[in-house]
């Protein structure tokens, strides 16, 4: 039991796939403009996750070591593709705000990564709750990044203005304001690693 | 070697069949959602009309409005080349030409700038930027009179071209 705490710990902070892995950071720069799409991307490249980790690891056994990653990529492709489809189909509104996100899920790295470096070699349980970890990992990380941007870049938070007559940076909510924030996060993350 | 092929293949006829599978179920819901969204948009834009009748010009398609059996107006599907990426829009005319109402069904713009066209003030219901536009004469309009979105001209200005390029071809080929 403690062994898959420790499991689903280690992606909030220590192996934090933004912070601490840098993995991803493509889509964590695109979306963390504001933290209603920040929240998006990080739900749902967590549902992504958590099925591609679950089908990589119970055909673990099936797929040879050689051509394991084309077989990982068509699993991760496949999942995407249809979440997409079922959002479209079934909830539109849903849709209209996760809009370009979905399909982005699929060249994120942290998928890939965890479905290559954790689902292949471990059983169905402990790939879920890695799926979790990381995913929520993911989630605080681009929470924290969008909220400052928006915040600072707009001067709201989820579009509620906070401080009356505070003049935003539009900078922060453009790609300056992205690599700026996230650079000082690392930062910070590490100094924090290093006390 | 002919292992790696087999399950190779085998994986990517499984995903097939059930990317299939799913498409043959969603399409007609994904159909009907699609349809759902423009005819609330017609409504919006043409409140009075009763019958929206669809049709295509060399533009695109466009939808014939009639109250009972009088032609009260047109909606214009109309594209601006907006700074990343179309602004795909439904605008309204009457018979005069006279914009009755706008809605913008797709955009990619800048979130916190160009985005912001389809901004809803607080207690409002269209968006500001938008609504501006209603009254005004299609074929000649100009940024003259319209308070521009803030730090999105490029949005703003591609916004007013499309709906001009659009309705004056519509006029000159259809009318």
């Amino acid at each position: 039991m403690k062994n898959l705490f420790a499991e689903f710990k280690k992606g909030i902070h220590i192996e934090n796939p933004t912070f601490a892995l840098l993995l991803g950071l493509c889509p964590t720069l695109a979306v963390s403009n504001n933290v209603r799409n920040g929240l998006g991307m990080g739900i749902a490249a967590t549902f992504v996750l958590l099925g591609s980790n679950i089908i990589v690891s119970s055909v673990r056994k099936l797929i040879p070591a050689k051509i394991r990653i084309p077989c990982y990529i068509v699993v991760i492709a496949t999942f995407v593709t249809i979440v997409e489809l079922l959002l479209k189909a079934y909830f539109p509104a849903l849709d209209k705000s996760l809009g370009i996100f979905v399909p982005l899920i699929v060249v994120n790295c942290i998928i890939l990564g965890r479905a290559e470096a954790f689902a292949s070699k471990n059983t169905v349980l402990y790939s879920i709750v890695d799926a979790l970890g990381m995913g929520l990992g993911f989630m605080l990380a681009l929470l924290i990044i969008s909220a400052i941007r928006e915040f600072l870049g707009a001067g709201t938070l989820l579009g509620f203005q906070l401080i009356p007559g505070f003049q935003p940076a539009i900078i922060m909510v453009l790609a300056p304001g992205a690599l700026l924030t996230l650079g000082l996060l690392i930062g910070f993350n590490n100094w924090l690693k290093q006390r | 070697m002919l292992r790696f092929i087999a399950v190779l293949a085998t994986v990517c006829v499984v995903a097939a069949l059930v990317l299939g599978g799913v498409n043959s179920i969603t399409k007609p819901l994904i159909a009907a959602q699609k349809e759902k969204e423009t005819s609330q948009a017609l409504k919006s834009i043409m409140p009075e009309a009763d019958k929206y009748d669809k049709k295509t010009f060399s533009g695109g398609d466009y939808y014939k409005c009639y109250q009972g059996k009088k032609v009260i107006g047109y909606v214009i599907s109309a594209t601006g080349d907006g700074y990343s990426g179309d602004i795909k829009m439904l605008v309204g005319i009457d018979s005069k030409g006279v914009i009755t109402g706008i809605e913008v069904l797709s955009q990619t713009e800048t979130p916190g700038l160009g985005a912001r066209c389809v901004q809803v003030k607080r207690g409002q219901k269209q968006p500001w930027f938008l609504e501006q536009f209603q009254g005004k004469n299609a074929v000649t309009l100009t940024l003259k009179g319209i308070e521009s979105i803030t730090g999105a001209t490029i949005t703003s200005e591609a916004i007013l071209k499309g709906i001009k390029k659009y309705v004056t071809d519509f006029l000159t080929e259809v009318k």
